[in-house]
């Protein structure tokens, strides 16, 4: 306050007294390195300069006057003149409120001029966690955005900002790197984000190396985006990367090592049962064995000598489940390791017991490695950065790894005083092994170790079997009762060894990133500005499965060629109108190509020679590959004003207009504006212990075209049967008549800083409605199609978002600083289209569904769930009457069960400094949102999981019968029937109950328990998605300097960084309550989830 | 200065001229065509309406689980009557609309605006077409009762048709039939539909045939109902239907995949080991020494008897009980649309009820079963000795008891008219199932989907009731 007192005195003086003189000196990092291009400005004023290539700056003042120095990533400073001539400033690296921001069309603009609210985050922040995929790095960073990972190695990372706008569409925001918009396709295929399988390969905007960005902003809303157009409309990711420092002097070496290992967090795997062998229940021989041994008919009698009299026991191992007999009943039989003539335990009895390495043995430790090298310099003229670094990932399951190079160049040259070019270049190289299988599939082991699985196999026994010859010498084997030419193979699932070292996949990509500017400067207040940008890259990806697999051997392979190029021709001006009045803005065009060329192929019914994956070793004639040309073509005129006045008010202006390809020609030009306004109050009025106080205001709307290919239908051409063709009428029906889409967006908000910058909030409310969304609606099959695109659906996000910093303590060299994210986002579906009241995102195995239902959030979770009466759910008896014991009632029909959407999204960021160290701790909440799981749904009833075993409240084994006083206690109030003991059902065909609690136990015995797939509601198996993760922990710390006067080096860092080290609280059991198939609008399902993986890595920068 | 701001904005004008002519050009799908000769979607349309019958495939078609001749050894949820989990019931429509019926409709609009070829042709491949139609949705008035028929098909134009009522929908298949057979009678050429056709390569009269015994069944479902007219359109019907084996609708699988038997697909290729012998086909082939058991299933007992678990529905160790025979485990084994066993049976149920379909009830009833045993490999002496059995043989006083029965055993590679064949007659006597604790449902009730997305006709069809235990239209006490 003092400060600001003497601030509003010192422009008082300057009216006063005010007197002319020149103030120079040279702005610097906190390395020491010379700044160039720090905004240096008279506060209160017009005048300003920058700094020059040497960081030189001189500007004429009054001696009692104010400068502002601010610059891009660093803490802004103003620093009062009280006479000087000669002021050195050094600049240190910035925290999230900083005061210039790189906004649309990476145009850096003065923070309080902005009507909308971005967010920023300082790159190092990135390049220390070293995550394979930046995006799962800003977890808990920015308020409003919702960052899920698959937990996949290199999978993909799902990112919506402000909720789900699009019904059908695209929800993930646009990238933009230097100005170059980069493709984030997700190119999972249907089956895989629908949990039917298939491998996570990710999102294509991981290709960026978090070593190279220098900042992050996060353009949240359509006001702050709706110059990059219809794909902004989801916000913007804009990175800027590392550039040299010009001026600098020599040539700058930086030289980074990191090593990260990794293992998984065992809170986020099942606890499995350990007192019960393989099965499904008594079905597998008599009560009794042939020497008198009490065998519950869980266990095969056989003869193994084949002289027709029963002379073993052996395991029903072709069963793929956890309900057989107490590893107490019998000592020892045959088992998995007896069927497999290679082992030497063949044929012999083997300890029946639970096993000492389950499942979570199988993971092993992770390690990453990065080096990368930079080098910097420059001179009077130019400047430019090179570096090139080196990521290895050995991922945490076996035969994983992924190796990521990238080489990039920044370059910039001054041709003339006018006369600018610049380019920046970037070279990815993505080579993966070995991805993660996903959902409902062999090739997942977690589909095994969560859902169909026998508790007794030892994992270090599978490892060894495949060890010894490479063969897949699988748990599963049909079993002793089958005919003895196959009873060693594989029935329904692989050696979990064998499968990944077998059927695995291999991909690589190959991306170009570059663009080149040339800059013109007019005049002083007017300059052209010529861009050319290129995203391009070619993809392979191969998958196979090997001869000796449960699946019919497989290659495949997929191919993939892309690009997008952009040609921007901006006229950019910037003029003072009078003393006060400032006008700011471009006009431009923006031309946009791009296409996508794919070919994809498989070979049909097995490979002829094991091993060999190419389509000439297809048993049958492989059927045609499946290819995809398509591009698109968007036309652009772009405009924007900022009018300012006097340095408080803006009013801000722009407009574009497109013109698509996908569109139809009388339909496809479409026009949008934006307005926003920001006042900063606290110029006009004193308020006690406000720095600083601004308010914003903004209205957008931002228009989307069609996706490729979409206005007229197609056939599609089958395999001939015989000599006969074959070809079929499309499955999703186009439209000739689709119109644009269409976004509205209002925001308010309000940014304050308080007790000398000690304290700042910033808040943000906003309302944004899609309609007229072009979506591929799922009519009633009788229409004749699965999929009909129209226009359809009204959507609606409201939402608040909160920023908060606090420095809380500053004493002498030690500084604590809080940082606050938290957003709340409520989504309503408002309109869909003629009769349709629901639109489905994805149905699911399970008899699940996850639906966009009118006045429902989106999201919403759809199955059968527990009849209530009066609160308590109701129970009737066992409809298998044999097994007795009570299960829930379900609803006749399905409804609503859950929703994916979070109620609220946060992160906590508490930072420690002492001198050169610096502690930092992030703490990311996400609070409400459902997941349905497949992996209990079924696991459940294969009796792998501690809940189905153990006592029960009565203290006697839970498994046993009813009538013997098994069974767990299952809460609720029983059903009413008639006098004939039928059910009495209400209107809807659901029970009804007169309130009697229910006080029989729910039968638990075998598969037919009422907690699994066969007798559970849906319902029982959602779960709140809520955790608090400690999400990552870094220590780093400078070494002093001075220690290296005369060494040659300029500095050394350490940093010692930690990543999901703990789950602090969650609600659901046995998994990660964040895990999910892949990025995309279908969330909200777990099947075969992997578990969380902790990270704890170090890093070493030395700067020459 | 001037000159450099008028430079850049001629570039502006430029750009902004030139580029955006011509635009939609990008959008052009060079892949995929936007025509297709109508004889290969005729030839898709046969394919999948085959695929969906002779599928024994738990998400797809379960009624060799449902007429009770198999049941399943571990996974038993399918044997349990359950629909939803699998969304069985959104399947068969699916299926039946958007790749049967829907195919037909656009096949038909390429054959009509087909110019080179004469009028005539033209109206035989539309009644090709029309055979192919009737089958598919009598197949699911039969599943579920009503269904989407006056406003289905219409693409975007209707994406929540109307359900319509299942006598009417009859009614107008049996019309549609009447002009198909005027048509096939009166043609011997079938043009480019002749090398698609997979089940009779070009011949219209075993087309007619095909119409005639289409339209047999048809008036036979209806036959219990008084004034339903089906007593004229079966005698109509008689004289064209099937006169042999030789003129059974079926299609041959082929050895090599995509185009294999789904039957081979399930059973062999999956590596699973699911289906079992039903104890209620068992015990009633095991009671008249049907020559047939041996075919049908393999891993018989001691005594040539098939053996199943002690109650339809319950889990049994895969094992130790009978299981679908080898002969059903070709990949090349045909695929059965309507066999002319079945057509003898029809007769015999005519006969008996004293229509004038010629013959006698007796003599249908042992052309159905002998039909049958030489169908699936056995001999005629065979089969006259098993005519001869105590249950078996021809009793007029017990029709509904021999012609139900007989015609559900020779059914067994048709599982849905098996199952229709039980609702018709109430022969044999359904079992329990085990954890279901009930017989076997009489249709499929609306899937989860149809709910969702048209719900307001889907809830007032059939009169409002949606139960597995309803019943169609035809099948009345």
């Amino acid at each position: 306050m003092r400060k600001l007192i003497t601030i509003l005195m010192m422009g008082t003086c300057t009216l006063l007294y005010g007197q002319s003189q020149n103030i120079s000196g040279l702005v610097s990092d906190d390395g020491g390195a010379f700044l160039p291009g720090v905004s240096v400005k008279l506060k209160g004023t017009n005048s300003g300069t920058v700094t020059n290539g040497d960081g030189k700056y001189l500007i004429e003042s009054d001696a009692n006057g104010t400068l502002v120095f601010s610059f891009v990533g660093y803490k802004t400073q103003e620093i009062a003149i009280q006479g000087k001539t000669s002021l050195n400033v050094t600049m240190t690296e910035g925290i999230i409120m900083d005061e210039v921001v790189v906004t649309a069309l990476g145009i850096s603009r003065d923070k309080k001029s902005l009507g909308y609210a971005t967010q920023t985050i300082d790159g190092d922040n990135l390049a220390t966690m070293k995550d394979v995929n930046f995006m799962s790095s800003l977890s808990g960073q920015v308020a409003g955005a919702q960052i899920k990972n698959s937990g996949t190695m290199g999978g993909s990372a799902n990112v919506i900002i402000r909720g789900y706008s699009s019904i059908d569409g695209n929800n993930q925001p646009l990238y933009v790197v230097d100005g170059i918009p980069i493709n984030n396709d997700i190119s999972n295929g249907t089956d895989q984000q629908t949990g039917r399988g298939g491998f996570d390969y990710g999102n294509a905007a991981m290709d960026i190396n978090p070593q190279d960005i220098a900042s992050i902003s996060v353009l949240k809303g359509a006001a702050a985006s709706a110059l990059y157009g219809a794909r902004a409309a989801n916000g913007v990711i804009l990175v800027t990367t590392k550039r040299g420092t010009k001026g600098k002097k020599g040539i700058g070496v930086t030289v980074t090592h990191n090593t990260t290992v990794g293992k998984i967090n065992k809170n986020t795997m099942p606890t499995y049962q350990n007192e019960y062998g393989s099965g499904y229940g008594k079905f597998y021989g008599p009560d009794t064995s042939f020497n008198g041994v009490v065998t519950n008919g869980y266990i095969e009698n056989i003869d193994l000598n084949g002289d027709g009299i029963d002379d073993a026991l052996a395991n029903p191992m072709g069963e793929d489940a956890s309900y057989g007999a107490p590893f107490s009943s019998v000592d020892e039989l045959l088992t998995w390791e007896s069927i497999h003539p290679e082992l030497s335990t063949y044929l012999q009895n083997r300890p029946f017991q639970a096993s000492a390495h389950n499942p979570t043995t199988f993971y092993e430790t992770s390690v990453m490695t990065t080096n990368a090298v930079s080098l910097d310099g420059a001179s009077d003229k130019g400047s430019y950065r090179f570096s090139v670094s080196d990521m290895f990932t050995k991922g945490v399951l076996p035969n994983s790894e992924l190796r990521k190079n990238n080489a990039s160049l920044n370059v910039s040259y001054d041709l003339s005083d006018k006369l600018k070019f610049s380019s920046s270049m970037q070279y990815v190289k993505n080579q993966g092994k070995g991805r993660f299988g996903t959902g409902y599939d062999n090739n997942n082991v977690n589909q095994s170790f969560r859902q169909w699985y026998d508790v007794a196999v030892d994992m270090e026994g599978q490892k060894a079997a495949y060890e010894l010859n490479g063969n897949n010498l699988s748990w599963n084997a049909y079993g002793f009762s089958s005919p003895e030419a196959t009873r060693a193979d594989p029935h329904y699932f692989d050696n979990p060894y064998w499968m990944r070292n077998n059927n695995y996949s291999s991909d690589s990509r190959d991306r170009f990133i570059g663009n080149m500017v040339l800059n013109y400067e007019i005049n002083d207040w007017l300059n052209v500005m010529g861009r050319v940008t290129n995203d391009n890259y070619s993809e392979l990806r191969e998958e196979r499965i090997g001869s000796q697999s449960v699946d019919v051997a497989k290659y495949s392979k997929y191919t993939k060629t892309f690009f997008e190029r952009n040609y921007d021709l901006y006229l950019n001006f910037d003029k003072d109108l009078n003393d006060k009045l400032n006008l700011f803005g471009m006009v431009g065009t923006n031309i946009r190509r791009s296409a996508v060329n794919i070919t994809d192929g498989q070979t049909n019914g097995g490979l002829v020679v094991p091993g060999v994956y190419s389509f000439s070793n297809s048993i049958n004639t492989p059927e045609a590959a499946s290819e995809t040309d398509a591009a698109r073509a968007v036309d652009g005129y772009l405009g924007r004003a900022t009018l300012g006045y006097d340095r408080f008010l803006y009013l801000d202006i722009s407009a574009r207009y497109d013109v698509s390809s996908t569109l139809p020609v009388e339909n496809n030009s479409f026009f949008y504006p934006a307005a926003t306004a920001s006042l900063i109050y606290s110029e006009l009025f004193d308020i006690n212990g406000m720095d600083f106080g601004k308010l914003r205001l903004n209205y957008a709307q931002v228009g989307n075209d069609a996706p490729m290919q979409r206005l007229q239908n197609i056939y599609s051409m089958g395999t001939a049967f015989g000599s006969s063709t074959l070809a079929s009428a499309p499955n999703t029906g186009y439209n000739s008549n689709l119109l644009p889409e269409n976004t509205t967006s209002l925001e308010l908000g309000f940014e304050n800083k308080f007790f000398n910058n000690k304290l700042g909030l910033d808040l943000t409310f906003y309302s944004a409605t899609t309609d007229n969304q072009i979506l591929a609606v799922r009519p009633s099959s009788s229409s004749g199609t699965y999929f009909q695109y129209v226009n359809a659906g009204k959507v609606q996000n409201r939402g608040v978002e909160l920023q908060l910093y606090a420095n809380v303590v500053k004493s002498g060299e030690f500084s604590w600083d809080t940082r606050i994210n938290w957003a709340r986002n409520r989504n309503k579906v408002l309109e869909l289209t003629g009769n349709l009241e629901t639109y489905q995102l994805g149905s699911f195995q399970g008899g699940v569904t996850v639906e966009a239902t009118i006045g429902e959030s989106y999201g919403a979770i759809k199955g059968t769930d527990f009849v209530y009466h009066n609160g308590e759910k109701i129970v009737v008896n066992h409809p298998s009457g044999a097994r007795g014991g009570m299960v829930y009632g379900k609803t006749a029909s399905t409804g609503i069960i859950g929703n994916i959407m979070p109620d609220w999204t946060g992160g906590w960021t508490n930072t420690f400094t002492y001198k050169n160290l610096t502690a930092s701790a992030l703490i990311d909440i996400q609070w409400g949102g459902d997941f349905f799981s497949l992996d209990t749904w079924y696991g459940y009833g294969t009796g792998i999981y501690a809940d189905q075993a153990g006592n029960n409240a009565e203290g006697l084994e839970a498994r046993e019968s009813i009538a013997n006083g098994g069974g767990l206690s299952i809460d609720g109030v029983v059903a009413a029937e008639d006098l004939d003991g039928n059910y009495i059902l209400d209107a809807d065909g659901n029970f009804t109950s007169d309130g009697t609690a229910n006080t029989v136990n729910g039968f638990v015995g075998d598969y037919n328990n009422y907690s699994g797939w066969k007798n559970a509601p849906n319902s029982m198996h959602v779960y709140d998605a809520t955790y608090i993760k400690l999400r990552q922990l870094t220590i780093s710390y400078s070494l002093p300097s001075t220690m290296f006067s005369g060494k040659g080096f300029q500095g050394i860092d350490i940093g010692i960084m930690a990543r999901n080290l703990a789950i602090l609280y969650k609600k659901s059991p046995h998994t990660d309550p964040e895990a999910g198939l892949s990025a995309g609008n279908i969330q909200g399902y777990q099947s075969g989830a992997y578990p969380a993986v902790r990270e704890l890595g170090l890093n070493v920068t030395f700067k020459f | 200065m001037k000159s450099i701001i008028n430079y850049s904005l001629v570039i502006f004008l430029l750009i902004s001229v030139g580029c955006t002519k011509d635009i939609d050009q990008f959008n052009n799908n060079d892949k995929s065509p936007t025509t297709v000769p109508a004889n290969a979607l005729f030839a898709n349309a046969t394919v999948e309406l085959m695929d969906y019958l002779a599928s024994p495939n738990v998400n797809v078609n379960t009624f060799r689980l449902w007429s009770q001749h198999w049941t399943q050894s571990t996974y038993t949820d399918e044997s349990n009557f359950q629909l939803i989990n699998r969304n069985i019931n959104g399947e068969v429509m699916e299926r039946m609309y958007a790749r049967v019926l829907r195919d037909i409709k656009e096949c038909r609009g390429f054959v009509n605006s087909n110019v080179t070829n004469s009028e005539s042709l033209k109206n035989t491949q539309l009644a090709v077409l029309d055979v192919l139609e009737v089958c598919a949705y009598s197949i699911l008035v039969d599943i579920f009762n009503d269904v989407p028929y006056s406003q289905a098909l219409m693409g975007v134009d209707n994406l929540s048709p109307i359900y319509d009522d299942a006598n009417t929908i009859y009614l107008s298949l049996a019309t549609s039939l009447d002009g198909a057979i005027t048509t096939l009678s009166g043609s011997s050429d079938m043009g480019d539909f002749a090398g698609s056709d997979l089940i009779y390569a070009g011949s219209t009269s075993h087309w007619a045939m095909l119409a005639n015994s289409l339209k047999l069944r048809i008036a036979m479902r209806m036959a219990d109902i008084s004034g339903s007219g089906s007593r004229a359109i079966a005698e109509a019907a008689a004289s064209g239907v099937f006169a042999s084996n030789d003129d059974h609708a079926y299609i041959l699988y082929q050895s090599s995949t995509p185009n294999t038997n789904p039957l081979w697909e399930d059973l062999v290729q999956s590596g699973r080991t699911d289906f079992l012998a039903s104890v209620t086909l068992t015990e009633i082939m095991n009671s008249t020494n049907d020559p047939r058991r041996a075919i049908y299933f393999r891993n018989l007992d001691s005594l040539g008897n098939v053996t199943s678990p002690a109650e339809h529905g319950l889990d049994g160790a895969y094992a130790d009980f009978s299981q679908p025979g080898n002969i059903l485990e070709d990949p090349t084994h045909p695929g059965i649309l309507l066999s002319y066993a079945e057509v003898c049976f029809h007769l015999a149920d005519a006969a008996n009820r004293g229509w004038s379909v010629g013959g006698d009830a007796a003599t249908h009833y042992a052309n159905g079963v002998s039909a049958s045993m030489l169908q699936w490999g056995s001999d005629q002496a065979s089969a006259d000795a098993f005519l001869l059995e105590t249950d078996v043989a021809w009793d007029a006083s017990m029709a509904d008891q021999r012609i139900g029965t007989q015609k559900w055993v020779a059914m067994y590679d048709q599982g849905l008219e098996a199952w229709c064949t039980w609702k018709m007659y109430d022969y044999p006597t359904m079992g329990v199932a085990a954890q279901a604790g009930t017989i076997t449902p009489t249709r499929y009730n609306y899937s989860v989907d149809e709910y969702s997305v048209n719900s307001i006709n889907t809830s007032a069809a059939n009169g409002g009731s949606d139960l597995t235990t309803d019943r169609v239209f035809w099948d009345v006490d």
